[in-house]
């Protein structure tokens, strides 16, 4: 399960696991310490291979959609403006430092030219979209629970300077990290 | 022919009984299904990795700002195929058709489906509530609310199925 409890924290945490849950807590949840919990366990090597390749893989898919212009779908849908990819490639960087172990599945792009970050498993769904402001609206979906919405102020995505684009920012606070 | 009444259905065994009087200005019906032509690319539907299922994208069912000025755009299955929902102005990747019931539309509240017959497939369709709008000026409310519909569609367009054309490539990256 992507998330193991309903609400997110609000700071970093180790949680401790049931030996139960441990193996599908570490293929699948790892909010921030998990990584020192289990280190040396080969199947977490594993997917912090897999993790590093995911988050690479997403930094490419941003630099692609950064070439497309407008009806780059063929139905005449915007591309992203400089500032919502300036943001997004932020925020994605901000996403890896908190959460390396839980790259979003996939960048989404709006035909209105937003960008969104998802995370799909099985019929849980999370989404964080960022658009042109320092906001970023998160949405989750889970069975037998009401679409929850959340719009969270994150300081990294206030007018950003070009030149740091790519360079995550220190934080003291998570105060992204979030009750949804 | 086409009339004042615009194109008639199709004859099928689901249409027979009012066939002679079902054309594109009928009324919907709770029993009916509508599809929307979907852009093939992996931006509007992917591959789930664990069973390779196609999943439709919440960004599929957001209208778009050409074609959905008055509403978001359906056609009728009983009125077209799912090969000239497809073939109409077909982005150069491609596209697949997703379908939708009526049923699951008014299970999300909505109720007024207007029929509009256009040149193109038959049995054209619009969602007023759907329709266009620059989202900055939605108030944070009515996106969620449009957000939650798109993302709803999205998960029954899944759960029932996408088409394409036999031969169609897997979902173009971005």
């Amino acid at each position: 399960m992507l998330m193991t409890a309903p609400v997110w924290p609000n700071s970093a945490f180790v949680r401790p696991a049931t030996p139960q849950e441990e193996s599908a807590y570490v293929n699948l949840v790892t909010l921030t310490k998990a990584e020192a919990v289990y280190a040396g366990s080969r199947s977490l090597e594993i997917s912090a291979d897999v993790n590093a390749s995911a988050w690479t893989a997403h930094q490419s898919t941003l630099a692609r959609i950064r070439t497309l212009g407008v009806d780059w779908d063929g139905d005449d849908s915007l591309p992203p403006s400089f500032g919502v990819w300036v943001r997004a490639g932020v925020f994605l960087n901000v996403l890896r430092e908190r959460y390396p172990a839980v790259p979003p599945t996939r960048i989404a792009l709006s035909p209105d030219g937003l960008l969104a970050f998802e995370w799909y498993d099985g019929d849980l769904f999370l989404r964080a979209e960022v658009g042109e402001s320092d906001q970023v609206e998160w949405m989750s979906s889970s069975p037998n629970s009401p679409t929850k919405f959340k719009t969270e102020t994150v300081a990294e995505l206030r007018a950003p300077e070009q030149g740091q684009v790519w360079q995550p920012a220190e934080v003291d606070a998570p105060d992204y990290a979030f009750a949804l | 022919m086409a009339t004042s009444r615009g194109r008639r259905a199709r004859l099928r065994l689901r249409t027979l009984v009012r066939w002679p009087w079902y054309f594109e200005t009928t009324p919907v019906s709770r029993s009916e299904i509508l599809l929307r032509r979907i852009p093939n690319f992996q931006n509007y539907c992917f591959s789930e990795e664990s069973t390779g299922k196609l999943v439709v994208a919440l960004d599929a069912f957001k209208p778009n700002r050409s074609r959905d000025t008055d509403g978001m755009s359906f056609y009728r299955e009983d009125f077209t195929t799912r090969e000239e929902v497809a073939s109409d102005h077909p982005p150069a990747v491609g596209a697949r058709v997703a379908r939708v019931t009526v049923q699951e539309l008014t299970a999300l509240g909505i109720k007024e489906i207007i029929t509009d017959p256009q040149d193109g497939p038959a049995g054209h369709v619009y969602i007023p509530a759907l329709r266009y709008v620059d989202r900055n000026t939605l108030t944070k409310d009515e996106k969620r609310e449009r957000d939650k519909i798109s993302f709803a569609l999205a998960q029954h367009a899944t759960k029932n199925g996408l088409w394409a054309r036999p031969g169609l490539a897997d979902p173009v990256k971005m």
